[in-house]
């Protein structure tokens, strides 16, 4: 494994100095990753997927558990210590541009890991190498970021992820952006290059087209918790988690004839504040029965599926006649 | 490094094409050209005091007249410009210097760094600029020294000030947390990623605060606790045409004509800057 995540808790703390409360953004997330593998991590906004992402690379504290990278330890530890380990591992930020510094060329913003980590290249040839390799041409070298466009911006993120030959790439929300067409170009970038360079991904996404398109495994957070985390395909072919079948319901289908088995959640997302009693999703589920508000749910550890429900969904299930008025 | 240099004949001439740009560029180069060249364009020295020339109004030999103790006051005044010059560029491009380093200290470094110098900026600003020079030259004495010191300890909190608020903007920036995730030290992310983003408006300002500089150098040496006796200074020489302004109006007119020029010239030439390249800042004044 070139990544483990063992129960590892992130709080912020809000409010005013009198009344300040503590809310779990991540609340006790396990995962592992393999050399060469992408993983997928799912789930609506708010749901803990990028504060998950800052803890793993060391921008965010957590407040328990580990994240061990290439057989070290990560959470929590001091830059100096951690700034070898980051010529392994890149990240890629969801907003294309402004994760560009404004007043650099292009040129300086792919040079830059190489000057942080001070390896000796001739930079400028090593440039046009990556420019290239991501599909641009080096004349964009000398262009800022404002004169890119949301797409080739993306593309100098790819070349500036790849720069320092990572073992890992944490992406989050790669096509967040885009228009579709250059999503498509981004994914397929991004699915060559894991083949080319062996790389493993960690793909920070609520498109799930994205998922299915790139991701071997894939795991749907909820609230700041994994509900289901299994093989990319499995889940999508027969979803166990009411919450994970509602989301895949809701994907849009691109063919229009295909019959919409939509799954329409009823009341809002939860206040991290006040968090559900039992089964946090039970106040949404549209399966819910009367153990699921009081008993938090055993979380089924098989070797490639885990689930975090008291009732798994047979394939194909679909929601029960709503008999109570909502 | 052409591309640069193109860059700046671009700014030139987009500064040039404003008439009150022009005026002030002519103004400044006016000015400092006066001071750089003092010796040649003067002839005479400027402190030889010859008794026998007293109070000589303007003529071909003595441009500007000649004060009380018969020195030339074009030379005196050109001379005095010296001073103020380089009291003016020396003492802004340190505020500058410790201005910048204390405002990104502030912004980007952990809160109670920053609420330290926000007390530190509040309690200088607190002393009204002229109690502050007092009470500084009192317990230095008179001096050049003491005069830049002035300016820099007002200066100071307001451009660390503008550095702080704008850092803070900066500090959660995307791109500052990428270079933070590819491992970039504080150092460099200060240096590389923020500075280049927030000195702009700052050097605009800078620029407009010059001829403030200038008037407080001269408002020191007038009142005697800037540069002493018989170093020539703006502010010296219209203190000793002061006394004498109902028979002898000359003397003073050759120390306060150049504080009214360079004040001109510098504030055209700032808001003149501003206006071309952020006109964001109109407003604020």
């Amino acid at each position: 494994m070139i990544l483990t995540v063992r129960d590892i808790e992130v709080t912020f703390r809000v409010g005013p100095l009198l009344n300040r409360r503590s809310i779990l953004a991540v609340a006790g997330v396990s995962f592992d990753v393999a050399p060469g593998e992408t993983f997928a991590l799912v789930g609506e906004s708010g749901s803990g997927k990028t504060t998950l992402a800052n803890a793993i690379n060391g921008l965010q504290d957590t407040s328990r558990g580990e994240v061990t990278f290439m057989g070290q330890r990560v959470d929590n530890s001091n830059p100096g210590e951690m700034k070898p380990l980051r010529r392994h591992m890149a990240m890629m930020f969801q907003d294309p541009v402004g994760s560009l510094s404004p007043r650099m060329k292009v040129g300086d913003l792919v040079a830059e890991p190489f000057r942080i980590h001070g390896i000796r290249i001739n930079l400028q040839e090593e440039t046009r190498r990556l420019l290239s390799l991501v599909g641009l041409s080096g004349d964009f070298a000398d262009r800022y970021p404002h004169q890119l466009s949301g797409g080739q911006a993306r593309r100098v993120g790819v070349a500036r992820a790849i720069a320092l030959d990572p073992k890992l790439i944490i992406a989050d929300e790669p096509t967040a952006g885009l228009d579709v067409s250059v999503q498509g170009e981004v994914l397929n970038l991004l699915n060559d290059l894991r083949e080319r360079l062996g790389l493993a991904m960690i793909i920070i996404t609520h498109n799930l087209h994205v998922v299915h398109h790139v991701a071997d495994r894939m795991a749907v957070m909820y609230l700041g918790r994994i509900v289901e985390a299994g093989e990319t395909e499995g889940m999508f072919r027969a979803p166990a988690h009411p919450y994970t079948a509602t989301l895949l319901s809701a994907n849009p289908e691109p063919d229009p004839d295909k019959a919409r088995n939509r799954i329409s959640l009823p009341a809002e997302v939860p206040s991290l504040l006040a968090r559900p009693s039992g089964c946090e999703f039970h106040t949404r589920c549209p399966w819910v029965q009367d153990r699921c508000a009081m008993d938090p749910p055993y979380t089924a550890n098989g070797e490639m599926h885990r689930i975090a429900c008291h009732y798994p969904l047979a394939p194909g299930a679909r929601p029960p006649a709503k008999d109570r008025a909502l | 490094m052409s591309e640069a240099a193109s860059r700046a004949y671009g700014s030139l001439r987009r500064i040039l094409a404003e008439p009150l740009g022009m005026l002030g560029v002519v103004l400044v180069l006016l000015m400092i050209g006066g001071a750089v060249f003092a010796d040649l364009l003067a002839a005479a020295e400027p402190n030889k005091i010859s008794p026998r020339d007293r109070f000589l109004g303007p003529s071909l030999t003595h441009l500007l007249g000649t004060d009380q103790l018969g020195r030339d006051l074009f030379s005196r005044a050109l001379h005095g410009g010296r001073i103020a010059l380089s009291v003016a560029l020396i003492s802004t491009a340190a505020s500058l210097a410790i201005g910048v380093v204390l405002g990104l200290i502030a912004g980007y470094g952990p809160r109670w760094l920053d609420n330290l110098m926000i007390l530190l900026f509040d309690a200088i600003k607190s002393f009204p600029t002229v109690m502050l020079a007092l009470a500084l030259v009192t317990l230095f004495g008179p001096s050049l020294t003491a005069v830049m010191v002035v300016v820099v300890l007002v200066n100071v909190p307001g451009y660390g000030r503008i550095i702080r608020t704008q850092t803070l903007a900066l500090k959660s920036a995307q791109f500052v947390t990428a270079a933070q995730s590819m491992g970039a030290g504080t150092v460099r992310v200060l240096r590389v990623h923020i500075l280049p983003n927030v000195i702009g408006p700052l050097l605009i300002l800078a620029s407009m605060d010059i001829p403030v500089v200038v008037a407080i150098e001269a408002g020191l040496s007038f009142l005697g606790l800037g540069v002493r006796p018989p170093t020539p200074s703006w502010g010296a020489i219209l203190n000793d045409g002061f006394t004498a302004i109902r028979d002898t109006p000359w003397i003073a007119i050759a120390g306060g004509l150049p504080i009214i020029l360079i004040t001109l010239g510098f504030t055209f030439l700032g808001e003149t800057l501003r206006d071309v390249f952020d006109p964001r800042l109109k407003r604020q004044g």
